[in-house]
C-alpha cells in the first residue's frame, strides 16, 4: 500500500507542471557527509503578493542541523555581465533553516545562491538552485501622468487655430487684393472717370465702408 | 469750402511725399551713420560665429541674457503699430490718421529686427531649418516661432493695404509716367483707381486685419512670455507672464511711436500735420498702460515675495535689494514714475516733456527686459556662486546696430512710401466734414424751427 | 531544467513525502506553462531600464567621478556632467552631494526642446543628439537640477579615431551645443560600469536597472528596490513632477533638504 502511494506520489510530482527543483552539493547525498552542507530547500509563496520565501538548510559535518549561523542569499542577475545580487541575510533557526522574504522582479527561471559558514574559522560552502517565478509585483512601479493626454490635445487645438489664422490672412490678402484689381479692370474706370469723380467733390467719393 | 478741402488735401499730399524728393547731406549723413553701425553690428555677429557664444558673454551659470532679453524687447516694439493703427482705426479715433503710416512701418521694421535676435541667440543657427522642418510641438520655442511669423505677414498685410492708395498717389506724381518705376508703382497699387468699389473692398480687407491682429499681438507676446514661465526656474514661473509681457509690450510699443513720430516730423517739419495733441494723446495711452505695468509688476513681485517661498526669495532679493536693485529701482524710477510726472504735469506736457518721457520708457524698458531675464539665469540652483552676465562688446555692437537698423530701414521705406497715410487722412478728413455737414444741417434746421435763439 | 526529487532514497519518511506535496503545490501555484530552460543570452537581450543610486553616507567629496567623467568623454574644466556639490542643509551640517543627469521619466528638457534634439532613448536613458540641437539652451532653462552644460567655444579635440560625435558617445562634443551626463551608455551596451561608477573608490555610486531590480557599484551588487527601501532613498526634487531615476541614499541622521 505504501508502495502504491509511493508511486502515485512520484507520478504527480512528475507531472510538468511541478517544476521546483532543489540542488544539492556533492556532499549532501551521503547521510554520513564529512563536511558541512548547504541546501537550498527552495522557495514558497509568502502571504504577501509576488513575494516569496527562500529556503536554505545548513547541516554540519555531522548531518545535524546548525543553528544561528548568517546564511547570505544571493540572486544571479544579468547586469553588465553575470553578477551575484545580493538578496539578504537570515540567521539559521533550530532546524538549521533560513528564512529569507524575497520578492523577484522578473518572471521565469532564477538562479538562487546561498552561502553560509560553519563558523568563523571555516570556508564558505554555497548551494545553487533554481526556482521558477511566475507572477511578480514591479518593486519599483512605474508612475503615471495624469496630464499628458491634455497637453497633446492642446497642442492639436492650438495648432488648428493657427492654420485657421493663416488662411484667414491670406483669405484676406487674396480678396483684397484681387478685389481691387478687378475694378480696375472694369470699363468706365480709365483716367477720365476718375478725374469726373474727383470733380464730383470729395464727401460724397469718399463715403467708404468705415 | 471745396477749394479749402483742396488746398487742404494737397497740403498732405505734399508734406507726405516730401521725404521722397531728393534729401539733403543731412539725410545722407544720417543715414550712413545708422548704417556703419548696422555693419559694425554685423561684424560684431560674424565674430561671434567664429567665436561661440563664450565670446558674447554667456555661460553656463548665466545660459540667457542680452540676446534672449532683446527679442523679447524689440518684438515689444512692433506693438505701438498695433495699438495705434489696429485698434485707434476699430475704435474711429480720427486723431490717428496722421500716425499710423509711421506705426505701421515701424511695427514691421521692429518686428523683423526681433526676430533677428531669435538667430542671433542660437547656437547653431545653421540647424534653424529644423524648426520649419521638424519641430518638437510640445516646445513653446517652436510655437514662439510660428505665432512671430504669423505676426510678421499680418503685420506686413496691416502695413501693405492702407499703402495702395498712397502708392497710387506716388504713381500719379511721377513724372515719367510707364516707365518701370511707373510700372513698380503701378503692380503694388494694383491699379487703384480710387473707385467706391475698390475702396470698400480695401476698407474691409483693412478692417479685417486690424481685427484678426489684435488676438495675434496678444498671443505673440504670450507665447513669449511662456519661453520663461514654462521653465518653472524661480523667478520665471510665474502665471502672471503672458499678461505682463503683453501689458509691457504696449507700453514701450506706444512709447517708441511717440518716438519714432517725434524724430520723423521734425526731420520733415510736418508740425502742421502732426500736431501736440497727437503727442499729448499718445502719452495718455502711454501713461496708462505705465501705470497697469506698474501694478502687474507689484501684483507678480507681491505674489512672489509675501510667502517667502525659499525657492523664489533669492531672485527677489537680489531684484529688490541685492546685486540688481540699482537697476531696478532705476526701472522703477526712470520707466515708472518719471513719465507719469512729465505727462501729468501740464508744464512739462509738451512733446519735449513727452519725448524725453517715451525715451525713458523704451530705455527702461528695455533694461526691465534684461533684468528678467538675468538674475533668474545667474542664480544658482543648488549650491555655489551666482553666475552672471559678462558683457563683451558683441552683444553690445549687435544691440546698438539692431537700434540703429530700425530708424535706418524707416528712413530707406519712406523714400519710397508716402510718410503720411494720405488716404486715411482724405477719409478721415471726409468723415469729419460730412460729420460737420450734418451738423450743419441739422442746426440749421433747429434754427428755422426757432429752437436755438440767434 | 534539472528533475531531481527528493524521492531519490529507498525509504520516503513522512516529511520528504509533505515536502513533495509542498514542492508540487508551489509548482502549481508558481508556475506557468513548463518553460525551456533559459540561457544567460536570452535574460541578457531583455530591455534594461537603467537608474542610478548616490549613497551620501558614503561619499567623501574627492571628485573623482569627476574627474573619470571628464576624461573619458574628453570634456573642459567647467563642464562637470557629474558634480560634487558642497552642501550644508538647514541644521548646518555639511555633506557632499555629487549630482549627476537625472534621466528624469518626464523629462522636461526633452518637452521644451524645439527639434527634439534631447530625447529618451529605450533604456530610459536621456540623451541629446547633437547634430540636431540649434543651441537655443531651453533646455538649460528647464532643467531643474542645473545638469546641463554647453559648448560656450571650440570644444577640447579628441584623439584621432575617435568620433564622429553620437549621442551615445558625444565625443567629441560639438561647440554650440548642450551635452550632459549619458550614464555612459557607451558603456553599459558593452557590459562595463559607467566611469563614475567605477572611479569612486567609496563605492558611494552605483549603476541599477529596475528590469532585473539590481544596483552594482565597483564592489558588489545588490537588490536594487531593497537597497532604496531599506535606507530611505529619496529622489531629488521629484515633487516637480520629474520622476527622476536617481535616488540618493541619505546619510543617517543627517537631514537632506530635497
Amino acid at each position: 500500500m505504501r508502495r502504491l502511494m509511493f508511486v502515485v506520489l512520484a507520478t504527480m510530482v512528475a507531472l510538468p507542471l511541478a517544476t521546483a527543483t532543489a540542488l544539492e552539493t556533492a556532499s549532501a547525498d551521503a547521510p554520513n557527509a564529512v563536511e558541512t552542507s548547504l541546501r537550498i530547500s527552495g522557495a514558497s509563496a509568502s502571504r504577501v503578493k509576488g513575494q516569496l520565501v527562500l529556503s536554505a538548510t545548513l547541516t554540519g559535518p555531522d548531518g545535524k542541523p546548525v543553528n544561528n549561523r548568517p546564511v547570505d542569499f544571493y540572486q544571479q542577475v544579468e547586469l553588465l555581465g553575470t553578477r551575484d545580487s545580493y538578496l539578504g541575510t537570515a540567521l539559521t533557526d533550530a532546524t538549521g533553516t533560513a528564512s529569507l522574504a524575497y520578492q523577484p522582479a522578473q518572471k521565469g527561471q532564477q538562479t538562487i545562491k546561498a552561502r553560509s559558514t560553519l563558523d568563523e574559522s571555516s570556508p564558505a560552502v554555497e548551494a545553487v538552485s533554481t526556482i521558477q517565478v511566475g507572477q511578480v509585483v514591479p518593486p519599483i512601479p512605474s508612475e503615471p501622468l495624469p496630464l499628458a493626454p491634455a497637453g497633446q490635445w492642446l497642442v492639436y487645438a492650438v495648432s488648428a487655430v493657427v492654420l485657421g489664422v493663416w488662411a484667414v490672412l491670406l483669405a484676406i490678402l487674396a480678396t483684397t487684393v484681387l478685389g481691387v484689381r478687378a475694378e480696375t479692370s472694369k470699363p468706365g474706370t480709365g483716367t477720365q472717370a476718375l478725374a469726373s469723380a474727383w470733380a464730383r467733390g470729395l464727401p460724397r467719393m469718399g463715403g467708404g465702408a468705415e | 469750402m471745396h477749394r479749402q478741402q483742396e488746398l487742404v488735401l494737397e497740403d498732405v499730399r505734399e508734406a507726405a511725399l516730401r521725404p521722397l524728393k531728393p534729401s539733403g547731406r543731412t539725410f545722407w549723413l544720417l543715414a550712413a551713420v545708422l548704417a556703419l553701425l548696422a555693419v559694425w553690428g554685423l561684424v560684431a555677429y560674424g565674430v561671434q560665429i567664429v567665436g561661440g557664444l563664450g565670446a558674447a558673454g554667456y555661460s553656463d551659470q548665466g545660459f540667457w541674457g542680452i540676446y534672449e532679453a532683446n527679442l523679447v524687447a524689440f518684438i515689444a516694439v512692433s506693438y505701438g503699430g498695433a495699438l495705434v493703427s489696429a485698434i485707434l482705426r476699430l475704435t474711429h479715433a480720427g486723431w490717428r490718421a496722421p500716425i499710423t503710416r509711421l506705426a505701421e512701418a515701424t511695427a514691421l521694421f521692429s518686428l523683423l529686427v526681433g526676430m533677428s535676435f531669435a538667430l542671433v541667440h542660437l547656437g547653431r543657427p545653421d540647424q534653424v531649418w529644423r524648426l520649419v522642418v521638424s519641430p518638437q510641438l510640445s516646445s513653446p520655442i517652436v510655437w514662439d516661432f510660428i505665432v512671430v511669423v504669423t505676426y510678421l505677414l499680418a503685420t506686413a498685410i496691416f502695413l501693405y493695404l492702407p499703402l495702395v492708395p498712397d502708392l497710387a498717389v506716388v504713381r500719379d506724381r511721377l513724372s515719367v509716367k510707364g516707365g518701370w518705376r511707373w510700372r513698380c508703382y503701378d503692380f503694388m497699387a494694383l491699379g487703384w483707381r480710387g473707385l467706391p468699389e475698390q475702396r470698400r473692398t480695401l476698407a474691409q480687407g483693412v478692417k479685417a486685419v486690424a481685427i484678426v491682429i489684435i488676438p495675434l499681438a496678444v498671443a505673440v507676446h504670450s507665447v513669449l512670455s511662456w519661453a520663461f514661465s514654462l521653465t518653472g526656474r524661480p523667478g520665471w514661473h510665474s502665471t502672471i507672464f503672458a499678461p505682463y509681457f503683453v501689458v509691457a509690450a504696449l507700453y514701450a510699443g506706444v512709447a517708441t511711436v511717440i518716438l519714432v513720430v517725434a524724430g520723423f516730423r521734425k526731420g520733415y517739419n510736418l508740425q502742421s500735420h502732426i500736431e501736440l495733441k497727437h503727442f499729448r494723446y499718445l502719452s495718455y495711452i502711454m501713461i496708462s498702460l505705465d501705470l497697469l505695468y506698474l501694478y502687474f509688476t507689484f501684483a507678480e513681485l507681491l505674489t512672489e515675495g509675501y510667502v517667502m517661498n525659499e525657492e523664489t526669495v533669492p531672485v527677489l532679493s537680489s531684484l529688490l535689494l541685492g546685486q540688481y536693485a540699482p537697476f531696478f529701482w532705476l526701472f522703477v524710477l526712470g520707466g515708472g514714475f518719471v513719465p507719469l510726472l512729465l505727462v501729468a504735469i501740464p508744464r512739462t506736457r509738451n512733446v519735449s516733456g513727452i519725448v524725453v518721457a517715451a525715451a525713458l520708457v523704451v530705455g527702461a524698458m528695455w533694461l526691465k527686459r534684461v533684468l528678467i531675464v538675468v538674475p533668474v539665469a545667474a542664480e544658482p540652483l543648488i549650491a555655489g556662486p551666482w553666475g552672471t552676465f559678462h558683457i563683451t562688446w558683441i552683444p553690445v555692437a549687435i544691440t546698438v546696430a539692431a537700434a540703429a537698423a530700425i530708424p535706418l530701414m524707416l528712413m530707406l521705406f519712406f523714400k519710397v512710401c508716402p510718410i503720411l497715410s494720405i488716404d486715411e487722412m482724405e477719409e478721415v478728413a471726409a468723415e469729419k466734414e460730412s460729420h460737420n455737414a450734418a451738423a450743419w444741417y441739422k442746426a440749421s434746421a433747429k434754427l428755422e424751427e426757432g429752437s436755438i435763439v440767434q | 531544467m534539472q528533475q531531481e526529487t527528493s524521492h531519490g532514497r529507498r525509504h520516503v519518511t513522512r516529511r520528504q513525502l509533505l515536502q513533495s506535496f509542498a514542492l508540487a503545490g508551489l509548482g502549481v501555484v508558481l508556475g506557468g506553462p513548463p518553460l525551456a530552460s533559459r540561457t544567460s543570452a536570452e535574460v541578457a537581450s531583455a530591455t534594461h531600464q537603467w537608474a542610478f543610486v548616490v549613497d551620501l553616507r558614503r561619499c567623501d567629496g574627492c571628485e573623482k567621478c569627476t574627474q573619470a567623467c571628464q576624461q573619458t568623454h574628453f570634456l573642459g574644466k567647467d563642464q562637470t556632467w557629474i558634480k560634487v556639490y558642497k552642501m550644508t542643509n538647514s541644521e548646518g551640517q555639511a555633506y557632499t552631494m555629487p549630482r549627476l543627469c537625472m534621466h528624469c521619466e518626464n523629462p522636461p528638457c526633452q518637452r521644451v526642446c524645439p527639434v527634439g534634439a534631447t530625447y529618451r532613448n529605450s533604456e530610459g536613458v536621456v540623451l541629446v543628439d547633437q547634430s540636431i540641437c540649434i543651441g537655443c539652451r531651453t533646455c538649460m532653462a528647464a532643467c531643474p537640477y542645473e545638469a546641463r552644460y554647453f559648448n560656450w567655444g571650440d570644444p577640447i579635440p579628441a584623439p584621432t579615431g575617435i568620433g564622429p560625435t553620437m549621442p551615445e558617445f558625444p565625443v567629441p562634443q560639438r561647440k554650440g551645443t548642450v551635452g550632459k551626463c549619458i550614464l555612459c551608455v557607451h558603456n553599459t551596451r558593452e557590459g562595463k560600469l559607467p566611469a563614475c561608477v567605477q572611479a569612486c573608490t567609496m563605492d558611494a555610486l552605483y549603476i541599477g536597472d529596475i528590469v532585473v531590480d539590481a544596483a552594482a557599484n565597483s564592489r558588489q551588487t545588490v537588490k536594487l528596490s531593497q537597497l532604496l527601501r531599506e535606507n530611505d532613498a529619496v529622489r531629488f526634487r521629484e515633487q516637480l513632477g520629474t520622476r527622476p531615476r536617481v535616488w540618493y541614499i541619505p546619510g543617517h541622521g543627517q537631514k537632506l533638504d530635497f
